[in-house]
């Protein structure tokens, strides 16, 4: 998400999954849909039998989605960049850029093709194991079929490097001239069905809702919304410096209890952890995780499944289940990854004891002291929320009304303007539920009725409570009015070296100014959304329109991305060329070492490169769907995927068991698991692969028998967590699970 | 008593008389687009509650992992002619006016001749019991429940749900993430069929099709 | 594109469908032999010992036999009362129902006749019956398997169970077994029962030498058999490979063809050698004999049972595939 926002503005899938049907080239890197985004597919397959698109596949493994491309390149794990910017390599040589498009909305294009010079073919095919007849023919297809997509997810983001990868993607379709138009962009597949949402309403611990951040005046206009005092929120910060810094990340929490406080962004350890529908075993290093979870004095997992979590930590006392609802047992919207809103209606009553979220987190703001302002504007009927003190009759009321979930989504509408957050009212999205067979396939836009124009899900931004919803992002032939855009125009009218960022005379949404044009002042800070309508009525874009950049001088470590070898890098000859980063001393609150644990000799004991990922049947920590006798039986056991050949050079057989080990890192211990071997040629004779779904057994050792009495999951099994190794994004700190070293032995 | 009680789906259009006459239920395997995510089978047992070790329907991959992987969902296919009709000694497979292949297992005696007979492997038989008898049979019902009252406890207990007479299409196409698995009516099928061939200027990938009902569309 | 093959695995771990098959054959077999015997030879014939030892031995196999087929059903008190519940005239299993449910009564009764000393008049009276029904019974074993003519445009799809070769070869093999398991019942009355009007010996040996030739001319069936499958349709080769090659070919070349076929051959040899030579009477190699053939006719059984479980592979029709799923330009080296 950093890598879009710091190229175009925004940080989102900026097409969306039914546009891919008017592709005419559909490049899949790093991402496996038929596994992980099944119906997406659907779309992909139509384009691929109606369009005639090509379908071209990268990726270290041959997956279920490379079985329907009609290309397959193998590369390496961990060399996307290198890869992409060799195609762009051979793109610029033959002239096959879209210079209107580079010149007129585009950044920095000049000192690019210096960096992308560094990539000739030769070196593309050295450092990524692609031929140079297979570069040449994806960069040609993409060339020769425009517009085309980019689609990744994982296997693009989880590396020391990610970031950059993803800006790599983006760089690509600038230089195809594919932004902007129906069947183009790039179509990053987020990955849980409301995570888009997540990330929108500030998950990280970087942002309050809305990507604000969490400077001052981010805080005094989310002080504005929710009204409050600014003060007040103040003071309930140690200091100004500490509100206005970013907390732990999910992906290196644990450092903040086991390193010495000295060595942390912040006084003392972490006292305390609180999961709220998440898994340990998804998290890397996760014998780490472990050891945190042992000694943090309290352990709070609300989720409606018993989790790896209850069962990791070797400790008696001080963890407590609370059971929440699920999805079913819930109203609310939700926002996938086309940045589309849903209403979901409640189907069935909270069943036993479990609680919707909402509930549980309004009675923990009453027991922190601040629920008064915490349901501040939720107008509705606050009967579901136990009243203190809890009283018998309310114990049991576990659900809200509806009215107070929409309030939720209303607070939302006001306060999130930076991204057009605003029109989708939870009037309109149910009425659209109501009227669903109006939308086009294709577009996502209505056709008649009486939400005629409007495209499904209202995707943000969606301006007012008459806009249409921007289904495609940066699209300059239609009419602001109707989801037109430039670039987000964020990085002020000027860059550092002098030239504009304004998009050239031309290159604008229809209906208004024709140049670029500065963001409408104070529109993201104005809750009379005044300033919105003002822009609006001009034709203007509230966020302007600017260029997307080639140049990210503001990520100081890379402005162009670099490719950069893994931590656990199987080639210590590129590691002398390409080196990982410098170490950090302060990155989300704790240091972050880079060179210092590049190890080249670590290939030489470890010679598999190892990469984790995803099964259709299972999904993250997978504790509901291991609970699921069907889906049990589709996939019954934890495996690790490997080549005949390496099968063979350790003599082992389809259904043995293996050790796997990685090296040591952060603790100076190697750790290891016991898996089933699975014998297939989707994975080359340098890789193995692991998913990342199972738990409750740690390095050979069942861990069943300490879950609650009837709860333990139908299948148990050790989880690639376990081995995977240190090594986080530059930016996000996303964990690099997706490449590290690793060696077999037979069990 | 059995067909008396099944309520059969008819064609809007009419016959060649104009009288409406009963529909003719096929499937679609489309080997070109499934992507084995098990949707299909889930949905089914989900809807059907077909208990472990079953598969009214299960989805077959060849080449895993090489150039020209292709995934089949192989339901029973409710075959025109069908083998296992023709076999079991006890007429407890029978062919419904709609052409659904039914099953009566108050009839059926679990000889496993059927088993043999059926070119898909659709019929399918518990495990375990005594002897290593299997008990009865089970196969996919194209979800039209069995030989019973529609909807009575009875039928949900024996043969699962009963969509079409519900006026639904079967569970596992109706859930299925890229349409490669196609229910209905022969006619609208073959639509489908013959719009696919059209748009890939090749084959339709209907597996099976032959075997199933004999060449042609 | 490779042909898709369908597996079933369902049959290879039960046991009865071999060895009903294996005794249902059996039983045919020594009724026929036994009925035949009974009719060629005289009152006082000698064959008239080989004859009620066959009809003793048919009951228990047939007994033995129905008993496994019983139990292999789910729901074995619905195959009991089977006219009652099989309706389809149409099915093998109906039709074999009704041969084995005439079979079964009619073999206890011949074995009855024998041992109550009926009298010969009634005897004969069933032995005309009896002869012919053992055959048919042998037959029907096979064309269970073998059902093709039942099925509208005979389509059936076990490739092994081939419709010309295979009903024949378990009428053959049913005789083999049958002369076999009287010969072998012939010894062992006469171990139990004492002296008698007529030598064992004599029997078994006229026995042992009927089973050559029977199995002389099964060898050369089961040559014509494989030699058609090796050269038939793309499932009857692999069929061919996976009884000759694959997991069954063991108990193909080694429970069948050396045990059932080469090795009663061999052994006759040997014993007739060692008699001629040195006079021996060799009633253990003899009995020896017979058992190897019962359990070569039993490994056969097996084999092609489970060489059942393949299937007739299910082709792409050649108008549905392939697909080039490829537009645009043409671009150099790109695969379907
Ligand atoms: N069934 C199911 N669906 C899911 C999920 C699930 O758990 N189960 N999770 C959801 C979530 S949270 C997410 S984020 C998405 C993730 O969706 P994906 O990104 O598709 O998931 P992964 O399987 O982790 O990784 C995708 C592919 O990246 C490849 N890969 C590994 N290293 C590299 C590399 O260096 N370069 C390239 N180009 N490819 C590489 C792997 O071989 C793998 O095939 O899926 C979502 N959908
Ligand atoms: N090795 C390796 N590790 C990885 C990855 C990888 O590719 N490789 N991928 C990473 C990625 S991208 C992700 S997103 C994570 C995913 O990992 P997780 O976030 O752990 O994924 P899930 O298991 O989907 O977590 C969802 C949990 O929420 C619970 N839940 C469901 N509905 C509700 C609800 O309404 N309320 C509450 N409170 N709980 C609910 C579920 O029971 C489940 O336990 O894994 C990461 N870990
Ligand atoms: S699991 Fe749900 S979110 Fe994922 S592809 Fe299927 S329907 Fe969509
Ligand atoms: S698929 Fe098999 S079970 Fe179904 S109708 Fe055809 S032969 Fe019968
Ligand atoms: S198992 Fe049942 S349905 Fe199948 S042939 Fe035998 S009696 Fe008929
Ligand atoms: S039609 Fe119904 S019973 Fe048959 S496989 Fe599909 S879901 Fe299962
Ligand atoms: S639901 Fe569709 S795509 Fe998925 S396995 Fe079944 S037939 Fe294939
Ligand atoms: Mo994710």
């Amino acid at each position: 998400m950093a890598g879009l926002a710091n190229v175009f503005g925004y940080g989102a899938m900026t097409n969306h999954q039914n546009d891919i049907r008017n592709s005419r080239s559909i490049m899949i890197i790093g991402m496996n849909p038929a596994e992980n985004h099944p119906i997406s597919m659907q779309h992909i397959l139509t384009a691929k039998e109606v369009n005639r698109a090509l379908i071209i596949s990268v990726d270290p493994r041959f997956t279920k989605t490379s079985a329907f491309a009609n290309k397959y390149v193998r590369i390496r794990s961990g060399t996307d960049v290198a890869f992409v910017y060799g195609l762009i390599n051979i793109i610029l040589a033959n002239g096959w850029e879209d210079k209107k498009f580079i010149a007129e909305r585009t950044y920095d294009f000049e000192t690019f093709r210096n960096e992308i010079a560094k990539y000739d073919p030769d070196t593309a095919s050295d450092i990524t194991g692609a031929s140079k007849e297979d570069l040449l023919w994806v960069a040609r297809t993409l060339a020769e079929n425009r517009p085309g997509t980019v689609i990744w997810a994982m296997g693009g983001t989880q590396h020391n490097h990610g970031t950059g990868v993803v800006r790599t993607y983006c760089h690509l379709q600038m230089v195809l001239g594919n932004m902007g138009v129906p069947g183009g962009g790039t179509d990053v597949f987020r990955g849980h069905d409301g995570i888009q949402g997540v990330t929108d309403v500030g998950g990280g611990p970087e942002t309050l809702p809305g990507y604000y951040g969490v400077g001052e005046t981010a805080w005094k206009h989310w002080a504005k919304v929710w009204d409050v005092p600014y003060e007040w929120l103040l003071a309930r910060f140690k200091s100004k410096a500490m509100m206005e810094k970013p907390g732990f990340t999910v992906a290196r929490w644990y450092e903040g209890v086991l390193l010495d406080a000295k060595e942390l962004g912040q006084e003392a350890n972490l006292k305390a952890v609180f999961f709220m529908g998440h898994s340990t075993n998804s998290m890397q290093q996760m014998d780490r995780v472990k050891k945190a979870l042992e000694k943090v004095e309290l352990i709070v997992d609300i989720d409606p499944f018993v989790t790896n979590t209850a069962v990791l930590p070797d400790r008696k006392d001080g963890i407590y289940l609370l059971p929440a609802a699920t999805n079913y047992e819930a109203a609310g919207s939700a926002t996938n990854t086309n940045r589309d809103l849903q209403w979901r209606q409640k189907i069935v009553d909270p069943v036993y004891e479990s609680r919707p979220d909402l509930t549980i987190m309004v009675d923990l703001a009453e027991r922190l002291g601040f629920k008064k302002q915490f349901i501040h504007n939720m107008k509705g009927d606050w009967k579901g929320v136990p009243a203190t003190p809890m009283s018998e009759k309310d114990k049991y009321v576990k659900a809200l009304p509806e009215q107070t979930i929409e309030d939720v989504l209303r607070e939302i509408n006001m306060g999130c303007l930076s991204i057009g957050y605003v029109g989708q009212t939870p009037e309109r999205l149910k009425r659209q539920q109501e009227w669903g067979h109006v939308f086009d396939i294709k577009t996502k836009k209505a056709v008649g009725g009486p939400v005629d124009g409007e495209q499904w899900g209202l995707p943000w931004p969606c301006w007012t409570d008459k806009h249409p919803g921007s289904a495609i992002l940066y699209r300059t032939d239609i009419p602001v009015a109707q989801g037109g855009a430039g670039f987000r125009a964020v990085w002020g009218p000027t860059a550092p070296d002098g030239k504009t960022m304004l998009s050239a005379d031309g290159s604008a949404p229809k209906d208004g100014p024709t140049k670029g044009y500065p963001a409408q002042k104070d529109y993201a800070v104005d809750l009379t959304g005044e300033s919105i309508k003002l822009a609006l009525a001009e034709g203007r874009n509230p966020y302007g329109n600017g260029r997307a950049r080639f140049n990210s001088w503001n990520i100081a470590a890379d402005p162009f991305p670099i490719h950069r070898e893994p931590i656990h890098s199987p080639r210590p000859d590129l590691i002398v060329k390409w080196p990982t980063y410098d170490d950090v001393k302060e990155h989300y609150r704790v240091p972050q070492p880079y060179k210092s644990m590049q190890k080249p000799e670590w290939v030489k004991s470890f010679p598999l490169i190892l990469t984790t990922g995803r099964v259709v049947e299972m999904e993250g920590g997978s504790a509901p769907q291991r609970t699921s006798s069907w889906l049990v039986e589709l996939n019954p056991e934890m495996y690790i995927e490997m080549h005949p050949k390496v099968a063979a050079d350790h003599n082992l057989r389809h259904g043995e068991m293996c050790w796997v080990e990685t090296p040591e890192d952060m603790d100076a211990k190697p750790s290891r698991i016991k898996v089933k071997v699975k014998i297939t040629k989707r994975v080359g004779p340098d890789t193995v692969f692991l998913p990342f779904h199972w738990g409750g057994v740690f390095e050979g050792n069942s861990l069943a028998h300490k879950f609650p009495e009837g709860t333990a999951p139908f299948s148990i099994g050790e989880s690639a967590n376990t081995v995977t190794t240190y090594g986080y994004d530059r930016v996000t700190q996303m964990q690099e699970t997706k490449t590290s070293l690793c060696r077999v032995k037979k069990a | 008593m059995a067909q008396a009680q099944t309520t059969i789906p008819y064609r809007e259009a009419g016959g060649p008389q104009g009288k409406a006459e009963p529909a003719r239920m096929k499937f679609y395997v489309d080997v070109k687009r499934c992507i084995e995510c098990g949707g299909c089978e889930v949905a089914c047992k989900n809807e059907n509650n077909v208990p472990p070790g079953i598969a009214r329907i299960r989805v077959v991959t060849i080449n895993e992992g090489e150039a020209g992987e292709t995934n089949i969902a192989v339901p029973c296919m409710h075959c025109s002619k069908a083998p296992c009709v023709a076999v079991c000694p006890v007429d407890a497979l029978y062919h419904r006016p709609d052409g659904i292949v039914a099953l009566n297992k108050e009839t059926c005696i679990g000889c496993g001749y059927c088993l043999y007979a059926c070119p898909f492997g659709a019929p399918q038989f518990p495990k375990g019991s005594a002897f290593g008898a299997r008990g009865v049979m089970d196969k996919c019902t194209y979800c039209a429940g069995g030989p019973e009252v529609a909807f009575s406890e009875r039928e949900k207990r024996l043969y699962g749900s009963n969509r079409i007479a519900e006026g639904k299409l079967p569970m596992c196409a109706s859930v299925c993430a890229t349409k490669a698995l196609i229910a209905g009516d022969a006619e609208e099928v073959a639509n489908a069929v013959r719009q696919r061939m059209a748009a890939r200027g090749a084959g339709g990938g209907a597996w099976g099709w032959d075997s199933a009902y004999g060449k042609g569309l | 594109m490779e042909p898709i093959v369908l597996w079933q695995h369902k049959w290879g771990l039960t046991f009865h469908i071999p060895w009903y098959l294996f005794l249902g054959g059996l039983a045919g077999g020594t009724m026929t032999v036994a009925c035949l015997a009974d009719l060629l030879t005289g009152s006082q014939g000698r064959l008239q010992r080989f004859a009620k030892a066959a009809a003793y031995v048919t009951v228990p196999a047939i007994v033995l036999g129905g008993l496994a087929l019983t139990f292999h059903l789910g729901k074995p008190e619905r195959g009991i009362a089977f006219p009652l519940f099989f309706t389809n005239y149409q099915s093998w299993m109906t039709i074999g129902g009704w041969i084995l449910g005439a079979f079964a009564p009619l073999a206890i009764a011949y074995a009855a006749a024998w041992y109550l000393n009926s009298g010969r008049r009634f005897r004969v009276l069933l032995a005309v019956v009896g002869a012919p029904l053992g055959v048919i019974m042998s037959l029907y074993t096979g064309f269970l398997l073998s059902a093709a003519w039942v099925i509208p445009g005979g389509r059936w799809y076990v490739p092994l169970w081939d419709n010309t070769y295979l009903p024949v070869l378990f009428v053959l093999s049913g005789l083999s077994t049958g002369v076999a398991a009287a010969g072998l019942g012939t010894l062992l009355m006469a171990r139990f029962s004492g002296p008698a009007a007529h030598d064992p010996m004599e029997v078994a040996e006229m026995a042992s030498l009927t089973d050559v030739a029977a199995i002389v001319v099964e060898a050369a069936w089961v040559y014509l058999f494989f030699s058609a499958l090796q050269v038939g349709t793309t499932g009857q080769q692999l069929a061919y490979k996976l009884v000759t090659g694959s997991d069954l070919g063991p108990w193909f070349w080694w429970g069948f063809i050396a045990t059932g076929l080469a090795a009663p051959l061999v052994v006759s040899v040997i014993q007739q050698l060692a008699r001629i030579l040195f006079h021996a009477e060799g009633k253990l190699v003899l009995g020896l004999k017979f058992l190897l053939v019962l359990t070569g006719g039993l490994m056969l059984r097996y084999v092609i049972v489970w060489g059942g479980d393949l299937k007739t592979p299910l082709v792409f029709p050649p108008s549905m595939w392939p697909v080039p799923g490829i537009g645009g330009p043409p671009i150099p080296g790109l695969g379907g």
